[in-house]
Parts: structure tokens; C-alpha cells; sequence
């Protein structure tokens, strides 16, 4: 996936950009997407790429996540929940969904027994 | 390069597990490192304090239960050998410290230990574990069939 990003205004005097994000695939161009405010003082001005992958890694993913939320959900597409032991046969015909970029850290499943 | 990392505290230490390719590098800072025995479930790799050149190897086979004390508020860093799923057990507090051991049958039980299944599918007093399943032990004796699992228990000091 490829996140693009368009910056529509400078305020040097706040330290601030206007940014507007969106997905390279999106079926809506870049300027219909809303401009938000970014201080980048904790954005990486080393060169052009450190500077594009700080800003989509502190800004874009959530931006993206929050246009995703206004988009309905087909319900065909909706996946179920599922976990435990794995079976292909029974992930047959089922839709299954993944976090994407998937997380690092995660919760180890344990189950307390007496024994 | 693929890493997993996941946690789980329990009721008086916490569980770890890292996994993932050949070659994975991680460190972890002294801040956070309160692991006092690792179990090597898959694969291999070696573990260090930063900046050291003495390190301990674990392997599923023959190295697969080490004691990290030694590394015990130090920055720490793994690299594997190959594919690997790695468990941590650790203690809440440095002040408390712990005594760990693999099962290797059946045995006395304590009331200030736990049991922890990391691989397989022990039978321990009739009841059959699952990976990640945990108990509080007694007092009293436990009937283990091991069927080549990985069980621990860790008992406070």
C-alpha cells in the first residue's frame, strides 16, 4: 500500500504544515481530502524521504484509519473473529481480516487450569 | 525481517514470547528486562548484554532452558539462527527473585510455585494442557506424563 500526501500550506512562524492524506488507490482525488495542521517538531527534517516516512508514520496512518472508518463496510467483506488452533479446512469460504501494517506486540493467549 | 513480540502478566510474573525469521536482531532495554529464564520452544540463537562478546546460545534440542539472571537489568540483545519461537518468564519486581526449572516428571509440588506449559500436550494429574496453559501448584504430589512437552516451574524465593 502506498500512502500519498499533498502539503497545501507553510506557517513557519507556528512551525505547522497543512497536510492532506490519502491512499495512492483511493477512488477520490487527494484535494477532496480535508488539510490537517501538523507541528513537525517531532518530525524527522533530516532529507525529503526521513521527512515523508516521519509524517506518514505520525500522521498519515491514523489519518487513513480515520477515513477508513467513514467508508461503509460491504457485508460480504465483514470478517469474522476467530483464533485458537489452526485448521485450513475450516477457514474454507470464510472471511478472515488482518491488521495491516500487523502490530509487533500483542497479548500471549493464556488459560489458567487447576490441576 | 519478521518479529513478533507478546506479553501476558499473570497473576505474580509476567510471560513473554518472541518469534519469528532467521537473522532477526532485537534488543531490549535494561528498563524493561526483568527475565529470569528463557525457553528456546523452536529454532536457535544467542543472547548478550550489549557491548559484550560473552553470550549464551539456546536451542530447541539441547540448550532449550537458560537462566538470564546475569543479564537481569541489563540492555539485552537476541539474534537468531534460524525460524525461532522463544518464551520469556519474568519476575514483577528485581526484588523478588524466582527459581525455574523444565519438569522432567512427576514431582512434589510447592504451594509457592507455578507451572507453565510452553510446549505440547502434557497430562498432569489427569488434566491434559494446551500451550500457555498455567497453574498455581500445592502442596502436594503431581502425576506427569510429559508426551516430549516443554513444562516449566518457577517457584518464588
Amino acid at each position: 500500500m502506498i500512502i500519498i500526501y499533498k502539503i497545501t500550506d507553510y506557517f513557519p512562524e507556528s512551525n505547522q504544515i497543512a497536510v492532506k492524506f490519502c491512499r495512492e488507490k483511493s477512488s477520490k482525488p487527494i484535494d477532496d481530502y480535508n488539510a490537517i495542521a501538523i507541528n513537525f517538531d517531532d518530525i524527522d527534517v533530516h532529507d525529503v524521504e526521513s521527512f515523508s516516512e516521519s509524517l506518514v508514520d505520525k500522521s498519515g496512518f491514523r489519518r487513513l484509519e480515520k477515513q477508513d472508518r467513514k467508508l461503509t463496510t460491504l457485508s460480504e467483506n465483514i470478517p469474522e473473529k476467530l483464533d485458537g488452533e489452526l485448521n485450513i479446512r475450516d477457514l474454507i469460504g470464510k472471511v478472515i481480516g488482518v491488521d495491516y501494517p500487523t502490530k509487533i506486540y500483542g497479548r500471549i493467549k493464556m488459560r489458567r487450569v487447576e490441576l | 525481517m519478521n518479529l513478533r513480540r507478546s506479553f501476558k502478566k499473570c497473576e505474580e510474573f509476567r510471560i513473554c514470547c518472541a518469534y519469528g525469521d532467521k537473522g532477526v536482531v532485537f534488543v531490549d532495554e535494561h528498563e524493561k528486562n526483568k527475565t529470569l529464564y528463557s525457553i528456546q520452544v523452536k529454532g536457535s540463537g544467542r543472547c548478550a548484554s550489549i557491548f559484550s562478546s560473552d553470550y549464551i546460545e539456546g536451542d530447541e534440542k539441547n540448550a532449550n532452558f537458560g537462566c538470564m539472571k546475569q543479564f537481569i537489568g541489563k540492555h539485552i540483545i537476541f539474534e537468531s539462527y534460524e525460524p525461532f519461537i522463544q518464551y520469556g518468564f519474568s519476575t514483577l519486581s528485581y526484588e523478588q527473585d524466582w527459581d525455574g526449572e523444565l519438569v522432567k516428571g512427576s514431582f512434589q509440588g510447592n504451594q509457592n510455585s507455578w507451572i507453565v506449559c510452553f510446549r505440547g500436550n502434557p497430562i498432569v494429574n489427569g488434566v491434559e494442557l494446551k500451550v500457555m496453559d498455567y497453574a498455581k501448584l500445592e502442596n502436594k504430589h503431581y502425576d506427569v506424563q510429559l508426551n516430549d512437552s516443554l513444562l516449566g516451574v518457577f517457584t518464588k524465593l
